[in-house]
C-alpha cells in the first residue's frame, strides 16, 4: 500500500492518474475504469492490426521486399527507431493500407444523440445508435481504385495526400481512428508501434506461409465492434543474415 | 415490436450494412425492437456526425452489457459526452497520448520488439514449421502498455499474472462482443431472460477489476 507514500512520486502513467484522484478530480472507481479502458481499447485492437499486417505481408512478398529495400536505402544499416519512421514512406503506406482494408473497428465506436437531430435531410430520433461505416468509406469502389486489393503503393500514388489523422485536414473516406472529439487518442501510440514492429520483423526475417501452404487465410470474423482475422496465422520466420 | 430486427438479423456487420446502403442510401434508420440504429455510409455525412455536429452526436449508446463493463459510464471510451468525459480525456491524455510520452517510451517499445526478434531467432521450429505469432506479440504489447501504465512487465507467456490478465480481458471481450444478448437489449420485456448472462458479466467484471486493483494499482499508491 505505502509503496509510493505521501510524497507521491510520479514516473508511470498510473502515478499521474492516482495524483488526479488525490487532488479530488476523479474517483477511485474512475481510476479502475481507466485501467479497464486501456486493457481493452489499446492492447487488443493494436494486436488485431499486427496480425492483419503480418498476414498480408506473408501473402505479398514483394511488399516485404520493398520495405526491406527502403530501410536499407534510407537508413544504411542503422536501426529503425521512432525518430526515423517518417523517413520511410513505403512502410507508413503499408500500415495505412492494412488499416484501410482491415479496419479493426469497422463501424467505429457507436455514437448517440441525446436529443432529436437532423442528418442528410433525415430526422434521427433522440437516443439513436449512430454508426459510421468507416470500413465502407475506405473500401467503396466508387471512391477507391480496386479497393479489395492490398496495395500500399496507392498511398504513394493516387492517394498520396490521404493521411491517418484525427483532426485538421481530414479525408473523410479514411477514418480508421475516427475523427473529432470522440476519435481514438491512441493513434499517437498505435501508428509508431505498428510501424516499428513491422520494420523489425521485416528487417530480420523473411515471413512465409507454413509448409504445404501457398497463402495465409485472411477470412474475417466480426463481433459487435471488432474485425479480426478468423484464424490466427501460423507464420514461418526465416532469419535474414545481417 | 421487433421492427426490422427479424428482417436484418443479429450480425449487423460492416459488409451487410454496406450492401444495405446501396439500396437504402447514404443514411438509413433501422428499428431494432425498441432501439433505433442510424447507419452512415457517406464521407460528407460522416463529417457531419463526427465533426460539424460532433457535440450533438458525441454521446455513446448504452446497453445492458456495457453498463456493467463501464460501471454505467464511469470510464472514458463509452461514457456520454459532457463534463465527466472531458475531464477523463484530459486526465488520460497527459500520461498516455502526447508526443512527450512517445519520446519517453519509444526506447522501451523497441526493447520489447528486440526481445521478440531474439525469441524468434532462438527457436529452430520457427524457421521450419512456423508459429502462431499472435501469442508472442500479445506478450510484447502487454509489456509495452504495462511498462507505460505501471512500470511493470511480465516475464513470459507462462507468467501467472500474464495468464490471468489475458484470460480476464479475453473473457470480457467475448461477453461484450457477442451477439447473444441483443434480444434482451432490443426488447425490454425479454430482459429477465438475460439475467444469467448479466450475472456472468458482473461476476467477471468484479474479479477482473479486483485483479487490476490488487496487483497493479495499489502497488503505485
Amino acid at each position: 500500500m505505502a509503496a509510493n507514500g505521501e510524497k507521491h512520486k510520479v514516473s508511470c502513467a498510473m502515478d499521474h492518474i492516482i495524483q488526479a484522484q488525490m487532488k479530488g478530480e476523479i474517483s477511485e472507481e474512475n481510476v479502475l475504469y481507466i485501467v479497464e479502458n486501456i486493457n481493452v481499447a489499446a492492447i487488443e485492437t493494436t494486436l488485431w492490426s499486427m496480425e492483419w499486417a503480418i498476414a498480408e505481408l506473408v501473402n505479398h512478398p514483394t511488399v516485404q521486399r520493398k520495405i526491406r529495400d527502403e530501410i536499407r536505402a534510407v537508413l544504411k544499416g542503422s536501426p529503425v527507431t521512432e525518430s526515423n519512421l517518417h523517413e520511410l514512406p513505403y512502410l507508413q503506406a503499408t500500415i495505412k493500407e492494412t488499416l484501410r482494408l482491415h479496419t479493426p473497428i469497422p463501424l467505429l465506436v457507436p455514437h448517440m444523440n441525446l436529443e432529436e437531430a437532423k442528418l442528410g435531410g433525415f430526422t434521427i430520433p433522440k437516443e439513436s445508435k449512430v454508426v459510421v461505416n468507416a470500413w465502407w468509406l475506405a473500401n467503396n469502389p466508387e471512391w477507391w481504385e480496386k479497393p479489395s486489393e492490398f496495395r500500399p503503393e496507392r498511398f504513394l500514388e493516387e492517394e498520396r495526400d490521404t493521411e491517418a489523422i484525427v483532426g485538421g485536414k481530414v479525408d473523410f473516406r479514411f477514418l480508421p481512428f475516427g475523427v473529432g472529439r470522440r476519435s481514438c487518442p491512441g493513434i499517437i501510440l498505435a501508428m509508431p508501434i505498428l510501424g516499428l514492429i513491422v520494420a523489425r520483423l521485416v528487417s530480420n526475417f523473411e515471413m512465409i506461409a507454413p509448409p504445404g501452404m501457398e497463402k495465409i487465410d485472411v477470412s474475417e470474423k466480426g463481433g459487435q465492434f471488432s474485425l479480426h482475422i478468423a484464424s490466427h496465422s501460423t507464420v514461418v520466420f526465416k532469419p535474414i543474415k545481417a | 415490436m421487433f421492427g426490422n430486427w427479424l428482417q436484418v438479423g443479429n450480425d449487423l456487420n460492416h459488409r451487410l450494412l454496406a450492401s444495405m446502403s446501396q439500396t437504402y442510401g447514404p443514411v438509413f434508420l433501422l428499428k431494432l425492437g425498441s432501439k433505433n440504429l442510424a447507419v452512415v455510409s457517406d464521407p460528407e455525412l460522416a463529417n457531419q456526425v463526427l465533426h460539424t455536429q460532433g457535440v450533438e452526436f458525441g454521446s455513446r449508446p448504452r446497453n445492458v452489457v456495457f453498463d456493467i463493463f463501464t460501471g454505467n459510464g464511469q470510464d472514458m471510451v463509452f461514457t456520454i459526452y459532457g463534463e465527466h468525459w472531458r475531464k477523463m480525456r484530459r486526465i488520460m491524455t497527459l500520461p498516455f497520448f502526447t508526443n512527450k510520452v512517445v519520446n519517453q517510451y519509444s526506447t522501451s517499445w523497441e526493447q520489447e520488439m528486440d526481445l521478440v526478434v531474439d525469441d524468434l531467432r532462438a527457436n529452430e521450429k520457427v524457421r521450419t514449421e512456423g508459429i502462431v505469432i499472435r501469442k508472442r506479440l500479445q506478450l510484447m504489447l502487454y509489456n509495452i502498455m504495462y511498462r507505460m501504465m505501471f512500470d511493470a512487465k511480465f516475464q513470459s507467456q507462462e507468467d501467472p499474472l500474464f495468464v490471468q490478465a489475458t484470460r480476464f480481458n479475453s473473457e470480457r471481450s467475448r461477453l461484450a462482443q457477442s451477439f447473444e444478448y441483443n434480444y434482451g437489449d432490443f426488447i425490454p420485456w425479454l430482459r429477465p431472460f438475460l439475467r444469467g448472462y448479466l450475472n456472468k458479466c458482473r461476476d467477471l467484471q468484479q474479479r477482473r477489476l479486483a485483479f487490476f486493483n490488487n496487483y497493479y494499482i495499489e502497488k503505485r499508491r
